[in-house]
């Protein structure tokens, strides 16, 4: 064996734990779930070999099926208001926290990245009661306005607890990335725009906001996806059920009901390969605006 | 290079020889395993199964009994066991999941193996989730029926009689809602399973003869009407909603003098209610006295490796002696009717739940189950939280049914 083919020996050699892995827990899976979402099946049916096949009828229905369109909505709902809200948020913790005048930064950093620690069923529980009727929001909305709704319990009030959770778990991670972002900044950018008398919009507009346009990026697309698979929060605020009346009812707790309550597998399968045909058309949309900027 | 290829490939040959020792370990050892998988609600219920199994041992040398506790979505582990090819021999499988099971052929009928007598001996409507027309799959662990909650210093102190009708039960509560000393009269909760009993009482059924939903039928939209608008609407009675989903925390800090719940709340108001001198009785009754009952059966898989000895463990698990014992732990209601004198005699303020286990209906509406369970509960939510009629919420979720039943 020449040096060449030893080498790509080697390579595909030491590459193939992590190939093996991306083959058995990615691509396998993702094969069958093709598969699936063409078939009828219950995980209690036992082996896929009794699966039945039912071509195109999964997708037919999913796309009549009211409250599937609803958990859609829902979804996309979630995404709009989530996404300004914790690219927001971070970007401007992570400004606050790379500012040369604050001291005890390592304080902060924890503060703000604790959140993301916590289990998502102790902070729901705080958040229930923060939002419940004789809440602390409500007391503190009451000095502007009189306000007793329970907040938890309302089809059109419930989501803004939803996304502010979500948020609060999110941004620490996401301020951590911009963080790394701005400290990338060389510091003679901001002597530069000093000595020309620029302001902080100035130093926002014409240097950080560019210099974090990669990282932006990033931090969108995870966003999106993320959001696109919400379900831990609004399964444990709605009890499983995604109510009151579906209001936080995302795809995923529809996919997850669909395969796991009503023992249908191939259309929650069905369900899961559009919501993933959505999150790559929208990220690849994403990616040529990026591009085109 | 070449050695290093021979290494590989020992390397390869001893991982697959020390996979195929080790799964022919236990049928070598000529020990039989019987795998049970179930939940565990408190250490003490850990403590009195574990009991159990250990007996089953010792009275059967060569049956090893592996008891695995899923801890939570346990019927999502469960299916994804059983998918796997194999899952266990014998699990816990609760009624209203039991029609889903049975329908698919996931489980083995066990009337083959029980003699008919044992079969006799248990109150028949804690079997009925786990029939099909010509077989019995599973045995009743233990039950409960709701019941109705009350504080018994509440009505002392304001010289007021429990109620017993629909009617005393809404008067009682407007004058508890009326004093400033209690938010609400009754706290009731809002998912299906807790006012089915209000629809069975006043005669309603939620699906006909031929398994056709049977929601616009006055006496279901009755029942709604009764429940959404004249206990919860008037204010008369809260939700649990209204207590950040406390149902029996309501109770104890004497937000509310009553409230409806299964027999397993017992433990939480003795560890909770000591401000209250708590007590149970009977649902108040409509037009007749039905309630909603709640079970847990040991089942059989239909891919068991022994099934006459997975069907021994459950008759055994299920046994006279094993349910005194439940009784003697204080864990659960019995399932045997030998055994339910034993139990009132044992817990005499607790008896209500025993008795209306005559007229309960076991919480099993078929394999649509948790889909019906979702629309019902979203009806009383239309007219709870949108002020929709209840004939209009319930034409609706009729309709959604069938949509959903179309795209079977």
């Amino acid at each position: 064996m020449n040096k060449t083919k030893e080498n790509k020996f080697y390579g595909w050699f030491f590459l193939s734990p992590y190939l093996i892995l991306v083959v058995l827990f990615f691509i396998v899976p993702l094969l069958f779930a093709i598969y699936f979402s063409f078939t009828r099946y219950s995980l209690i049916w036992g082996g896929i070999e009794n699966a039945k096949f039912v071509g195109l009828n999964n997708f037919k229905n999913l796309l009549t099926d009211k409250t599937f369109l609803l958990s859609l909505k829902n979804t996309f709902v979630f995404v709009i208001l989530s996404l300004p809200i914790q690219l927001i948020v971070s970007f401007f913790l992570a400004y606050f926290l790379n500012s040369h005048l604050l001291k005890n930064k390592g304080y902060y950093k924890t503060m703000f990245y604790i959140p993301t620690l916590i289990s998502t069923v102790a902070i729901t529980l705080i958040f229930s009661y923060l939002f419940q009727s004789n809440g602390l929001i409500n007391i503190v909305l009451s000095i502007f306005h009189p306000i007793e709704v329970n907040w938890m319990d309302s089809v059109s009030l419930i989501k803004y607890p939803v996304v502010t959770m979500y948020a609060w778990i999110k941004v620490g991670v996401y301020m951590l990335i911009y963080l790394s972002g701005l400290m990338g900044i060389p510091t003679s950018y901001y002597e530069t725009l000093k000595l020309e008398g620029g302001n902080f919009i100035h130093e926002l507009r014409f240097i950080v906001i560019p210099s974090l346009r990669n990282v932006t990026y990033f931090i969108t697309t995870m966003i999106l996806i993320d959001s696109f698979k919400l379900f831990d929060i609004p399964f444990i605020v709605s009890k499983g059920t995604g109510g009151p009346l579906n209001a936080t009812l995302t795809t995923v707790i529809y996919i997850y009901k669909s395969a796991f309550s009503s023992g249908r597998m191939g259309y929650a399968t069905a369900a899961s390969l559009i919501l993933f045909l959505i999150i790559f058309v929208i990220a690849k949309l994403q990616s040529t605006v990026k591009e085109r900027l | 290079m070449k050695s290093f290829k021979i290494y590989f490939v020992m390397v390869l040959v001893l991982l697959s020889s020390g996979i195929l020792f080790a799964s022919g370990q236990k049928e070598e050892s000529g020990e039989k395993v019987l795998k049970l998988v179930g939940w565990s609600t408190t250490p003490q219920e850990k403590e009195y199964v574990q009991s159990r199994i250990d007996l089953f041992e010792a009275e059967n040398p060569n049956v090893k009994v592996e008891w695995e506790i899923l801890a939570n979505e346990y019927n999502e582990t469960l299916q994804i066991q059983i998918a796997s090819g194999k899952g266990p021999d014998v699990f816990y499988l609760d009624a209203s999941w039991a029609s889903m099971f049975i329908e698919n052929y996931a489980l083995s009928p066990i009337d083959y193996y029980i003699s008919q007598s044992t079969i006799d001996g248990f109150y028949p409507s804690t079997l009925d989730a786990f029939r099909d027309d010509s077989n019995l799959y599973g045995l009743a662990k233990d039950m409960n029926t709701l019941v109705l909650y009350y504080d018994e210093l509440a009505f002392e102190k304001y010289g007021m009689s429990v109620p017993t009708t629909w009617d005393e039960l809404l008067e009682t509560s407007k004058t508890f809602a009326a004093m400033d000393e209690y938010e609400a009269g009754i706290v009731l909760r809002t998912d299906f399973a807790r006012f089915y009993p209000f629809i069975l009482q006043n005669g309603g059924s939620i699906l006909d003869e031929d398994g056709n939903p049977n929601w616009t039928d006055k006496a279901v939209v009755d029942a709604f009407d009764y429940y959404f608008n004249d206990l919860i609407g008037s204010g008369a009675a809260k939700t649990n909603k209204d207590f950040n989903g406390e149902n029996e925390g309501a109770l104890t800090t004497k937000k509310v003098p009553m409230m409806i719940s299964g027999g397993w709340a017992t433990a939480y108001l003795n560890e909770n209610g000591k401000d209250i001198e708590w007590k149970m009785t009977k649902l108040p009754k409509g037009k007749s006295e039905k309630t909603v009952l709640f079970t847990v059966a040991y089942v059989m898989n239909k891919n068991a490796n022994d099934q006459e000895l997975a069907a021994s463990f459950i008759d055994f698990m299920t046994s006279e002696k094993s349910q005194r014992m439940v009784v003697d732990s204080g864990l659960a209601v019995p399932t045997r009717q030998a055994v339910a004198d034993y139990y009132i005699e044992k817990n005499p303020t607790l008896g209500a739940n025993p008795e209306q286990a005559k007229n309960a209906k076991v919480y099993n509406l078929g394999v649509h189950t948790p889909k019906i369970a979702d629309l019902m509960s979203a009806a009383g939510d239309k007219i709870r939280l949108q002020g929709m009629s209840a004939q209009q919420a319930l034409e609706e979720a009729e309709l959604e049914f069938n949509e959903y039943l179309d795209t079977l």
